[in-house]
């Protein structure tokens, strides 16, 4: 079962190995990416950081929908993991599964709207359109955090 | 009840509780002591009985300290006589999330186990495991 779909721009990380794993009994780390499926070294940069005793997959955002609503995402409690606010609009659309999206954060060259979130329009676009599907975006770097909701956040930042 | 001591030389054991908290999103569980230059003997013992005397005479307490043969170490041996006390050297940010994550009632030897073998598991060359590259766990 999915136990958490998380965006966040460095995908495996410390919060994400150690914290989220631990404190939802992740047996799986499912990292869905268009293009680091085919960049060997990141793929293996990436897995360094998964803990013992958790496997993990690369897939396309097609087959990582196909893997998620099929029997192979009803073997292992899943953390899916996506770096980026269109791939979690088609990822969030496309699983039922899903209820809400927790965010880590997106450092980029964007407007910040919350800390460690930087957005741009079509990113703000993305994220209300997940909401209007009635699963909720919120930041939440590590479960030990509180979910917070970004529907107010979400209004387009100041230029 | 368990508690958790973090003990070093200068800052290392507030900041790894501090890097601890940014991973992991939890505070205040854990007490540290830091040992300056300057502090004597009697001040290191004076700020570990402040720090101990708050919990109760059999209460289990696990202390993760920097380094085997440090000051702080040699002196918070003393309390294993008198203290249902354990002690760890060589912390990592790994032990100290391993302890933080730990399920407060297992044994004491066995959180003693997994944390001593998550702190030697952390030390790793990643350009030795890059050339490895092991895929076992790829699903």
């Amino acid at each position: 079962m999915i136990k958490a779909f998380h965006m966040d721009d460095r995908l495996i990380h410390g919060q994400v190995a150690i914290s989220w794993t631990r404190s939802l009994g992740i047996n799986l780390i499912l990292i869905i990416n268009d293009e680091i499926v085919n960049d060997e070294f990141r793929k293996m940069s990436l897995k360094l950081g998964v803990p013992d005793g958790v496997k993990y997959g690369f897939r396309t955002v097609e087959k990582g929908i196909e893997f998620l609503n099929g029997s192979d995402g009803k073997k292992y409690n899943i953390m899916a993991l996506v770096n980026n606010t269109a791939d979690a609009l088609r990822v969030s659309t496309a699983v039922p599964e899903i209820t809400k999206v927790t965010v880590g954060g997106i450092r980029k060259n964007a407007p910040q709207v919350y800390e460690s979130l930087c957005l741009d329009e079509r990113d703000i676009e993305n994220l209300k359109e997940i909401i209007s599907l009635g699963k909720p975006v919120g930041m939440q770097p590590t479960p030990g955090n509180k979910f917070v909701s970004l529907d107010k956040y979400l209004e387009i930042p100041n230029k | 009840m368990r508690h958790f001591l973090i003990a070093s030389h200068g800052p290392l054991s507030q900041a790894i509780l501090d890097s601890a908290s940014l991973v992991s999103g939890r505070k205040g569980e854990f007490v540290s002591i830091g040992v300056e230059m300057n502090d004597s003997r009697e001040t290191v013992r004076g700020r570990v009985n402040k720090a101990l005397s708050g919990w109760p005479p059999e209460d289990e307490i696990l202390a993760l300290t920097d380094i085997i043969g440090g000051n702080v170490t040699n002196i918070l041996t003393d309390y294993i006589k008198s203290r249902n006390l354990n002690i760890i050297t060589g912390v990592n940010l790994g032990m100290v999330l391993e302890a933080l994550f730990s399920d407060r009632d297992i044994p004491m030897e066995e959180l003693v186990e997994s944390i001593v073998s998550m702190g030697r598991a952390g030390i790793k060359h990643i350009n030795s495991l890059l050339i490895e590259n092991n895929e076992e766990d790829a699903v």
